[in-house]
């Protein structure tokens, strides 16, 4: 079972390394990661998918609240919050299809940000089942490489991961 | 406000968090500290290896309740510090560890003496990190006072670059230290504690069991209150061992492993299991699954995390001990339900060892047990601990006398522990109970304990064996006894003549009584090799019949 959960940290030094460290000696299964900063100075957000169930998403939340750096943890699902992720794709590219992937591409809500040497790099900044279905369909063009960022979300509504006022 | 060399701001700032000695190993990165030690009034306790300086600022913050300190070079000097850094984070226990670092240029080459203590000890502290400024000295030492002895106490180490302590800084011992990440729970969640007091009301047949969280947060009359007014009995995890006296009315025992079967039948038989201060590891629980099914389960813990990381919990409650027993006695005086015929008639129960069988342990422990001593009393790892935890029932062992490492098991800590608590309380005698094998990974110490005079009565149960190795391969590998015994190759008393101290040998066991004796008379540290015939094997305990 998929759990997503956000944790704004004291952007320090190691701080990374902390919490990656926390999950894999407690043996929580982190399945994608993603972290960068907020518009808070000195903050910094990760969003963190790990695979387990309810119990064990509370043990996580309560090991990392542990942690001096970190500050404030959310819990994510598709009721409470967006769910978004973003990938790039490069495949083959020629004149001859560029019909088709163009049309392809704009279909799943994706773009084609670069073309250069008989490839084509298409960013795609979607819900995880869109790029899923992306993939799938431009595997048959050849894939020569490509990267998922995991997870990001956020809470819908006034609701925040930050300290209510 | 002065300019001075961050050395001075470091020795400075110690002073000011109450600091009167330290337990340290010198190198090179760390003598910019102790060229300028000698101008403050702090004691500095030179060790023979820095694992023994970690295990004595351990043994000094658990005889005290106060934070121990401990300090080594960079390097091997940090390295050698692990295993009791380690040792004091699985018994949450209070100490800050100083480490000298190579200059800040050199760090991340592989320079001499170079290692990344900080990423080593992250899974083994409540926190750590490198202090790389002089300006940041105070600031750190504050954070790591305050988070080593608050919440749930833990270790802290603070790496300090070589240059950072000959750099100059104001010293401002006033600048304030706001932790946005740590706010730990002290009160407890009033409907929380309603709920646990209307379900202790009701139960029929309730049960106390105490943690070293009884013994840490100082809530032994509470307890003890708390067992009066439901007349429930009260057991100990091994190292809730002090958290009320041996001679209290409702004391049945140690739970667990080892614990005895007065315990562990009465737990079977509760309905309700009251859990103060307790984390439940595996040596206590026994079985996670069966401990679940055995009763309703309230747990009293500092750390939220600790609330059903292992054992599903009825009713969880955040927070300090002494506040939250004394928030939920309120609650129960109020309400006014537990009525006078639910209550059980006192039931004290401990296990007292009574065969004859010549130099065994447990007789040893007895014997020690009805001298009645108020001794602080420490142990190193094995079987000896487990028996010691078993018998050792003086009415005179206070809150906080039993010493042992539980969570981590560290054979060597105990007679370092013994050094530190006897530092930290020097009106009280201090009694080891220890092992040949033990004893032998730190008796360099030996050397330490002559030279300051820090006196400790050794009691070396002697069986030339690893016990408790062999009991598990007795039990569990059809008794293929392997690399658990050692040839009868050291003479413990001439070792410790070797170093300027005394001691004696002992084959009679009725000769053990007068040993002890004039141990415990004697002004330095007294080594008794006590020869042990038997390899009776510690029971285990189940929840089967």
């Amino acid at each position: 079972m998929q759990k997503i959960i956000s944790i704004l940290v004291e952007d320090k030094p190691g701080v990374l390394m902390r919490i990656a460290g926390l999950f894999f000696r407690r043996g929580f299964n982190i399945e994608a990661l993603s972290v960068g900063s907020t518009e808070i100075p000195g903050k910094s957000r990760f969003t963190i998918t790990v695979d387990g169930d309810e119990a064990v998403l509370e043990q996580v939340r309560k090991q990392v609240l542990k942690l001096l750096n970190v500050h404030r943890t959310a819990e994510h699902d598709h009721k409470n919050s967006q769910l978004r992720e973003y990938a790039l794709i490069k495949i083959n590219f020629s004149k001859k299809i560029k019909t088709e992937v163009l049309h392809l591409v704009e279909f799943f809500g994706g773009r084609v940000i670069d073309i250069y040497d008989d490839a084509a790099i298409i960013e795609i900044a979607e819900e995880e089942s869109r790029i899923d279905m992306l993939f799938e369909r431009l595997e048959p063009y050849g894939i020569i490489e490509s990267l998922r960022t995991g997870k990001v979300s956020m809470f819908r509504g006034k609701r925040s991961i930050n300290p209510q006022r | 406000m002065a300019k001075m060399k961050g050395a001075d701001i470091l020795l400075k700032g110690l002073l000011d968090q109450g600091v009167g000695v330290l337990f340290g190993y010198p190198g090179g990165a760390t003598l910019p500290i102790y060229d300028r030690m000698d101008d403050y009034p702090i004691r500095h306790i030179l060790v023979r290896h820095e694992q023994a300086a970690a295990h004595m600022a351990d043994g000094y913050a658990r005889a005290s309740g106060e934070v121990g300190v401990c300090l080594a070079t960079s390097g091997p000097g940090a390295t050698n510090l692990v295993t009791g850094i380690a040792t004091a984070y699985l018994d949450s226990s209070p100490i800050v560890a100083i480490t000298g670092q190579v200059e800040r240029r050199f760090i991340g080459t592989d320079a001499f003496q170079e290692v990344d203590i900080v990423g080593i000890t992250i899974p083994i502290t409540k926190h750590n990190q490198h202090i790389m400024t002089a300006a940041e000295i105070i600031p750190a030492l504050k954070t790591a006072f305050l988070l080593a002895k608050s919440g749930r106490p833990g270790p802290v180490l603070l790496d300090i670059p070589r240059d950072v302590m000959l750099e100059e800084a104001e010293y401002d011992p006033d600048v304030e230290v706001t932790l946005e990440g740590y706010n730990p729970i002290i009160a407890g969640h009033g409907g929380q504690i309603k709920k646990a007091a209307s379900l202790l009301a009701s139960a029929k047949n309730p049960v106390i069991v105490a943690g070293g969280g009884v013994v840490r947060s100082g809530a032994t009359s509470e307890l003890m209150e708390l067992a009066e007014i439901l007349g429930a009995p009260v057991m100990t995890t091994l190292m809730g061992k002090s958290a009320v006296p041996q001679s209290f009315k409702y004391h049945i025992g140690m739970i667990g492993m080892h614990g005895t079967k007065r315990a562990v039948d009465t737990l079977k038989s509760a309905d309700v299991i009251f859990a103060v201060g307790a984390r439940f590891g595996d040596r206590a629980v026994l079985s996670y699954e069966k401990f679940t099914d055995l009763a309703k389960f309230i747990q009293i813990d500092i750390d939220p995390a600790e609330i059903e990381k292992t054992v599903k919990v009825d009713i969880p409650i955040v927070g300090d001990a002494k506040n939250v027993l004394t928030e939920l006695i309120k609650r129960l005086r109020e309400d006014g339900s537990v009525t006078e015929r639910k209550k059980k008639k006192p039931t004290r129960n401990l296990e007292t060892y009574d065969i004859d069988n010549g130099m065994s342990i447990p007789a040893i422990v007895e014997i020690l047990s009805e001298m009645k001593g108020d001794f602080i009393v420490t142990t190193d790892v094995g079987r000896h601990q487990i028996w010691a935890a078993k018998y050792y029932n003086s009415p005179g062992l206070d809150r906080g006398g039993f010493i042992t490492s539980g969570g981590l098991g560290t054979m060597g800590f105990g007679f370092p522990a013994s050094m530190g608590a006897k530092t930290a309380r020097p009106e009280k005698k201090v009694v080891l109970i220890t092992g040949d094998g033990s004893f032998m990974m730190n008796i360099q110490e030996l050397a330490t304990s002559s030279h300051y005079n820090i006196p400790v009565v050794v009691i070396i149960m002697n069986d030339h064996h690893l016990g408790m190795i062999r009991q598990l391969q007795d039990t569990f590998y059809d008794g293929k006894y392997m690399e658990c015994e050692f040839p009868p190759n050291v003479e413990f008393v001439d070792v410790a003549r070797g170093m300027g101290l005394d001691g004696v040998k002992v084959t009679d066991i009725n000769d053990v009584k007068g040993a002890v004796e004039k141990g415990l008379e004697s002004k330095s540290t007294f080594v008794i090799d006590c020869i042990i015939e038997s390899q009776e094997n510690i029971p285990y305990q189940s929840y089967d019949d």
